[in-house]
């Protein structure tokens, strides 16, 4: 566990020096960067996944010669309660009834994925949502399908079990209380919660 | 941590009174009843009190009134409004007009008398037989003055057990989740209301929280004493059941199931001999069927498939489990032995059932239909299938009473979420909560 952390806080030093040495390329923008406001109801289908940018190259393994300044990451500054008011790391939409992870929703995992891995120091809890229809009981088993869905997608695309927690909330909490179909996509959700930064 | 003082059955003594004209009990016995083939016709006049302290009337008059209930609710006695009561004038056991009860229909008349003797609550309770002019129950309870309802609760059992053998369930209770205290979780991705488990008499009456989590807690199960909780809390972060004991502080509640973030748990049921709890849990890779002993030793997995395997119930003897499965294609209802091995398919629902619970020969469940769902309830020997409500609203989550006589479930048919009791034929619902949003009830045993 201690060597694990280790190599974190080392790729955490080497992220941070690749972003101050390439201040603009990794991270869009603040008006660029998709911010998906809840409880907003933004349709699910609309919710623009971040650009996913080719990663950031390797960063060559040399120290930094002069001490970085400070950096224009606007994730940098703010705490987790800001990142996740952003939703910074953006929700996995599914259909009725459904665990499955479709095209959209895997670019938005990808996306998710990428951002993990720029800052290897987050952990996040994956919260497995359903909408109202169908039983509470149910909803709690469907709620955790979602959940363990995206956390496998995520572990294919190499972010380590470490970082990731799940939890379903079944149909206990809507994002939208509506009785409309929007509403019930927009609740059907695997939510990301940024735990630790 | 919250130790609520609960009311236990000290809390009222009753003392049997001198019968007015003596007649041997058995002969009563054989008695009872109307006219052949009809409910005997009940009458309670306002209860006569001795005094005129504010507390005590206040007090004869919710007696009289929960007992009117009471009594309404097992359905043993055709009650006789109380308008209809009112017209004639209450009076002694020994001074009744029989006649005039005669006239609007009584077969009996329920007198009761009512004095503050100390701090105690003294109620007289005569039941009179208008036919043959004698008293056919006689007791004196002795109650709080501040516990007027449970006074009355423990006269109806009294009467229903003596008069008619039946075990009512006028003392027994229901927890719930509740997020009816309107507090907010912390955090701030979105409004989330705290959600705590209560517990309420059956009518809902008296209701009391009984968690102070600060979280999400939902699906409290009791324990078949009646003196615990299992529930299934959030607040660690990830779920795992706790064991809450009602009446003593504790420090630290128990996990019998031992959650962690990897090894959530759910849907927690106690085995009829409080011995065990069955759960469904992800453990390993998708819910499947646990039971673990209350103290946490002896995990047992007993379901293992690629589909869901959820909602378990115990059967009244403890030898058998069902619980909700999708692998047949769609979630229904299987049992199988509390051991684990082969399993049956119980339900064919079209879409899906869920939440299934077991008393007597029969499973209770929810039957997902167009456009919602609704309780069903399916004999487990003959299959025979009985839809119980019909809208409006999504009905779910059914509870069992004791006596197997009620259910109480979850409808929305009011709007918010709320809980009504009605009896297992699916007659006389009745709302019993009308604040917040109210989930998951589960009915006592006592």
């Amino acid at each position: 566990m201690s060597r694990a952390s280790l190599a974190l806080l080392l790729a955490a030093v080497v992220a941070a020096a690749a972003c101050g040495a390439k201040q603009p390329a990794a991270t869009p923008a603040g008006g660029s960067q998709p911010q998906s406001q809840f409880p907003g109801a933004a349709p699910p289908r609309a919710t623009p996944a971040p650009t996913p940018a080719t990663a950031p190259p390797e960063p060559p393994p040399v120290l930094v010669t002069e001490p970085p300044v400070v950096s224009s990451d606007p994730l940098a500054g703010i705490d987790t309660d800001e990142i996740n008011r952003r939703a910074v790391l953006a929700p996995v939409f599914f259909a009725y009834d459904s665990d499955a992870i479709d095209e959209a929703g895997q670019k938005v995992l990808n996306a998710n994925a990428d951002l993990l891995k720029k800052y290897p120091t987050w952990a996040i809890t994956i919260e497995g949502h359903s909408d109202e229809r169908g039983t509470a009981e149910y909803n709690l088993a469907l709620g955790e399908r979602r959940a363990l869905s995206a956390k496998s997608y995520l572990l294919s695309l190499g972010i380590s079990a470490d970082r990731i927690r799940t939890v379903s909330y079944g149909k206990e909490f809507p994002f939208d209380p509506g009785k409309t179909e929007a509403a019930y996509a927009n609740n059907r959700r695997g939510h990301f919660v940024v735990t630790a930064k | 941590m919250a130790s609520t003082p609960a009311p236990s059955a000290l809390d009222v003594t009753s003392t049997p009174l001198p019968q007015q004209q003596q007649q041997p009990q058995t002969e009563i016995r054989t008695t009872i009843g109307g006219a052949s083939g009809r409910l005997p016709r009940l009458a309670i006049p306002a209860f006569l009190v001795t005094g005129t302290e504010a507390e005590v009337t206040e007090a004869a008059k919710t007696v009289a009134e929960v007992l009117w209930k009471d009594l309404e609710f097992e359905r043993e006695y055709q009650m006789i409004s109380q308008q209809g009561a009112s017209q004639i004038a209450p009076a002694p056991a020994d001074a009744l007009v029989y006649e005039s009860w005669n006239q609007i229909g009584a077969d009996d008349v329920l007198v009761g008398s009512v004095q503050k003797v100390g701090n105690v609550l003294q109620v007289d309770v005569r039941v009179m037989s208008v036919e043959r002019k004698l008293s056919t129950f006689a007791k004196r309870y002795e109650c709080n003055t501040r516990g007027a309802r449970l006074c009355a609760h423990t006269i109806a059992d009294e009467l229903h057990k003596e008069r008619f053998g039946l075990d009512g369930v006028a003392r027994t209770k229901l927890a719930f989740t509740s997020d009816r205290d309107g507090d907010r979780l912390g955090g701030t991705i979105e409004q989330r209301s705290i959600k705590e488990i209560y517990i309420s008499d059956y009518d809902g009456q008296r209701a009391n929280r009984v968690t102070i989590r600060g979280s999400l807690n939902i699906a409290p199960a009791w324990a078949p004493d009646s003196r615990s909780i299992a529930y299934q809390s959030y607040q660690t972060g990830f779920v795992d059941i706790y064991i809450q004991k009602l009446y003593e502080v504790q420090v630290q509640l128990a996990r019998p199931a031992r959650g962690t973030d990897r090894a959530q748990n759910f849907l927690p049921a106690w085995s009829p001999d409080g011995s065990r709890l069955a759960f469904a849990s992800s453990r390993d890779g998708n819910f499947e069927i646990y039971t673990v002993k209350a103290d946490g030793t002896d995990l047992r997995r007993l379901t293992s498939h690629p589909a869901d395997d959820g909602a378990p119930t115990w059967s009244p003897n403890g030898s058998q489990i069902a619980f909700t499965s999708a692998r047949g294609g769609s979630n229904q209802i299987y049992i199988m032995s509390a051991d684990g091995g082969p399993v049956t398919k119980l339900t064919s629902e079209p879409r899906k059932a869920d939440r299934p619970t077991w008393a007597l020969d029969f499973i209770a469940y929810s039957a997902e239909v167009p456009g919602g769902v609704e309780i069903k309830k399916i004999n487990v020997g003959t299959r025979q299938e009985v839809q119980l409500t019909n809208g409006p609203g999504t009905n779910e989550s059914p509870t069992i009473a004791p006596n197997g006589r009620h259910l109480a479930f979850v409808t929305t048919r009011w709007g918010k979420e709320q809980i009504a009791i009605m009896d297992v034929d699916g007659n006389n619902v009745r709302q019993i909560t009308f604040t917040g949003n109210n989930r998951y009830p589960s009915w006592s045993n006592r």
